[in-house]
């Protein structure tokens, strides 16, 4: 299995650059070794603390990722859902938000990723069936969770 | 000897999906981008997806099919077909076709 130093994944619309990512292939045709839900959870907190404003396919990916519907995004920030159906069709430019609907529009979305990761959490805790009291306290492993991407304007 | 097609393609899809595993190949996302079609339109689309049985094919190795899906996404505005191939834990999309753009028609 071959591996890409990096690899420039723009299947939301956007560049993402990825680092290190192995190749796979079946049928003649070659695919990241990628888990989607891994690569939106971390492009969508990359985007959210990213200081360049949002262009449409960013806010389209949030909104998505988030599962909002028009609707409920334009109660929350008091912006008529055409409108921000509107933005969001402008792809690569920037989109209308203002400062503070952009402000509120990234706390909104915020908490909707801690509200997903809460569940996230206490149902893993939940299932556990037995805490483990190994002789020896092993040291813990978050390699997997490093920062390998980057989130493209 | 024929070979069977999976009996339940959209849910198995979907599924894959969910957890993270509907992939596309490297050829399939320059045709999602050259088609303006983003992971977001494929995954609503699974939700109201038909299978299309006429395009489906025969795998090259003969173990399976290549198995054809269509469906809009949630604006209504992109009437997609995608052609997965299930390669587990993966199942990965090798084609993207926008039927209402001029050139996919």
């Amino acid at each position: 299995m071959r591996t890409l130093e990096t690899y420039t994944f723009k299947g939301f619309g956007f560049d993402v650059i990825l680092k290190d990512v192995a190749v796979k292939s079946v049928e003649g045709e070659d695919y990241p070794s990628i888990n989607m839900n891994e690569l939106k959870t971390n492009t969508a907190k990359a985007l959210l603390t990213n200081k360049q404003r949002l262009i449409g396919y960013q806010l389209k990916f949030l909104r998505t990722y988030l599962d909002m519907s028009f609707d409920q995004v334009s109660e929350k920030l008091h912006i008529p859902a055409s409108t921000l159906r509107s933005w969001e069709n402008k792809g690569n430019d920037f989109t209308g938000l203002s400062l503070e609907q952009e402000k509120a529009f990234r706390i909104l979305s915020i908490n909707q990723i801690l509200e997903l990761e809460k569940s996230r959490f206490n149902i893993e805790v939940t299932l556990i069936k037995e805490f483990q009291t190994p002789s020896k306290v092993v040291a813990l492993d978050i390699g997997s969770t490093s920062e390998s991407f980057i989130v493209n304007g | 000897m024929s070979i069977q097609k999976n009996p339940s393609v959209i849910q198995k899809v979907i599924e894959a999906s969910e957890k993270g595993c509907l992939i596309p190949s490297f050829h399939a996302e320059k045709q999602m981008n050259a088609r303006d079609v983003q992971m977001s339109d494929i995954e609503e689309m699974l939700y109201r997806a038909s299978r299309e049985e006429i395009k489906d094919q025969i795998r090259d190795d003969g173990k399976d099919w290549k198995y054809a899906l269509r469906g809009t996404n949630d604006n209504g505005d992109k009437d997609i077909r995608i052609i997965v191939v299930f390669n587990e834990p993966e199942t990965l999309i090798i084609t993207v076709i926008d039927k209402d753009k001029k050139e996919d028609r």
